[in-house]
């Protein structure tokens, strides 16, 4: 039996002359939460869409829970998709839409709907056309974490969400991930403040996987390489370079690769800086539209 | 509790409640006018009576509510990952309970309507247009009749459903104009009329009991149809 949850092998997928998803290749495993990271346009919903059936790939194959996914219900059963578009039935009241996913979730935990409703001060008895663009988010959220499906997915969640519901949707997923073992793909552009909850990113470039790599090793792996120009590019010589730029006199090179201990003490020695580059300001790098794909 | 069970009692409970909902209007307006024809009567010395046309209403009914809530009933479905199969199927079963539902509702509302007519205008002069198109028809084979034809009427609003999802606004301007064009065109001809009398059995001995087959064949011709257009459709926002 294969070891991961969710395996796609070449999935392609084109719109016109678009191709949306190109190739695309992963597995991702059981109780982890992965970040699907991409800029608008890179793919991220329509990998999404495929992946739960809501779409069809042109070409390639989908496996979720050992399970061909494309319109097989007892895949399509262990996935919770919460997207970023309303499909939600206008008139109908919150409180009825939390019956409707619990008649169609198995696991669905009512009480623990109703618990997370008074935390993100969420009116049960509003109309779905009546909330706000973050309340609309906010029922996806409650949704999704009530819902307890194996394979729970977010597309982008914290849209319209103040900061402050930021950081408890955060806390809330922590606090359940523990409590309830699971595997989450969440898609955002807020990079920074959401990489602390991932295990693992997915970067997404022009529909393709550029990288997939645990988050402590992507922050590893992602140095700001900067001093006198000359010393920065023997320094980097030879070294996967995603960004460069020039400030004042002072040349800064963001490399990414693994880099042993005694590299980095090399290049301190050879009179550059090192420092850590931000997550937020990887993702930008690796997914620039003039930066050669990295694999 | 299978997914195609879920999928049905969903659909099943929102047609009812909307049935229900809509009949209450629809009750409360006929009672409006029938005290209205009252009214009438006793003040004047002509004769007046009242026929609600439930059956009619109810067909409407049946096939506007398909039509408006395809959309927004699929997507919502497919969001709680059911598949396009089970929705499918599920909402052909709920569109048959609804055309039930529908019978028995315009059956029962004729029979309270001809006891009030009895009742209030001491008349039992009541128009029944199917007995006035097939002689020989009874409350039985009316409600066969009608049963039937609110299948085929559920059945085109399915297919018109699948396809405004599939091919969007374009389908719906082509749809309601050749629909209007239609009454322009059809009523002329000949063929058409032939067909139509063929197809509603007119004038056919037992036509009412045949016509109700007529019926049933198209909708099934035009479910495979439905499905056909769903089968591989990607889901529309």
């Amino acid at each position: 039996m294969s070891e991961f949850i969710l395996e796609t092998k070449a999935l392609n997928k084109s719109y016109g002359d678009v191709k949306a998803v190109r190739d695309f290749t992963v597995g991702l495993e059981r109780n982890k939460i992965y970040g699907l990271l991409g800029r608008n346009g890179a793919g991220k919903t329509t990998f999404l869409n495929i992946i739960s059936s809501r779409i069809f790939a042109d070409s390639g194959e989908v496996r979720l829970f050992g399970y061909n996914a494309v319109e097989n219900q007892e895949a399509l059963a262990k996935i919770c998709y919460m997207p970023e578009k309303d499909l939600f039935i206008e008139t109908a009241r919150v409180s009825r839409i939390l019956k409707d996913a619990a008649i169609f979730y198995d696991n669905f935990d009512m009480e623990y709907a109703q618990r997370l409703c008074k935390k993100f001060d969420l009116s049960t008895g509003k109309k779905y056309k009546a909330l706000s663009r973050g309340y609309e988010s906010i029922i996806r959220i409650v949704i999704g974490l009530a819902s307890r499906a194996p394979l729970t997915i977010f597309d982008e969640p914290v849209l319209g969400l103040d900061a402050a519901v930021r950081d408890l949707f955060y806390r809330e997923l922590i606090a359940d991930y523990e409590s309830n073992p699971r595997t989450y793909i969440i898609s955002t552009h807020l990079i920074e403040e959401s990489a602390d909850v991932f295990e693992e990113a997915l970067i997404i470039k022009d529909g393709m996987l550029v990288e997939k790599l645990p988050v402590d090793e992507l922050k590893e792996m992602a140095r700001y390489v900067s001093g006198k120009a000359s010393v920065v590019d023997d320094a980097v010589s030879g070294m996967n370079i995603v960004h460069s730029e020039m400030v004042g006199n002072v040349k800064i090179c963001a490399v990414f690769e693994r880099l042993t201990d005694e590299k980095l003490r090399m290049l301190a020695s050879g009179g550059a800086d090192v420092s850590p580059v931000p997550v937020q300001k990887l993702f930008i790098y690796l997914t620039e539209q003039n930066q050669e794909v990295v694999k | 509790m299978s997914r195609f069970s879920k999928c049905l009692s969903y659909q099943i409970k929102r047609k009812v409640m909307s049935t229900f909902i809509f009949l209450g209007f629809y009750t409360a307006i006929c009672a409006v006018l029938y005290l209205l024809t009252l009214f009438a009567n006793s003040t004047s010395n002509g004769h007046s009576s009242f026929n609600s046309s439930m059956f009619f209403t109810a067909a409407i009914f049946g096939f506007v509510y398909v039509i408006a809530d395809y959309k927004s009933k699929t997507n919502y479905l497919m969001m709680f990952g059911n598949t396009r199969k089970n929705i499918f199927l599920s909402s052909l079963s709920s569109n048959i309970v609804l055309s039930v539902l529908l019978m028995i509702i315009s059956t029962v509302f004729s029979i309270i309507e001809s006891a009030l007519t009895e009742l209030l205008y001491k008349s039992n002069e009541g128009m029944n247009l199917l007995h006035a198109i097939y002689p020989e028809s009874n409350m039985g084979t009316e409600m066969l009749f009608m049963g039937a034809l609110l299948i085929l009427i559920t059945s085109v609003s399915t297919l018109y459903g699948a396809l405004a999802y599939k091919f969007g606004s374009i389908f719906k301007i082509l749809f309601w104009v050749a629909f209007g064009m239609s009454f322009m065109f059809f009523p002329l001809s000949p063929t058409v009329a032939n067909l139509f009398n063929a197809f509603f059995c007119y004038g056919v001995p037992n036509g009412i009991l045949l016509a109700p087959i007529n019926f049933i064949i198209a909708s099934l011709i035009l479910y495979v149809i439905s499905y056909a257009a769903v089968l591989r459709q990607s889901q529309a926002v």
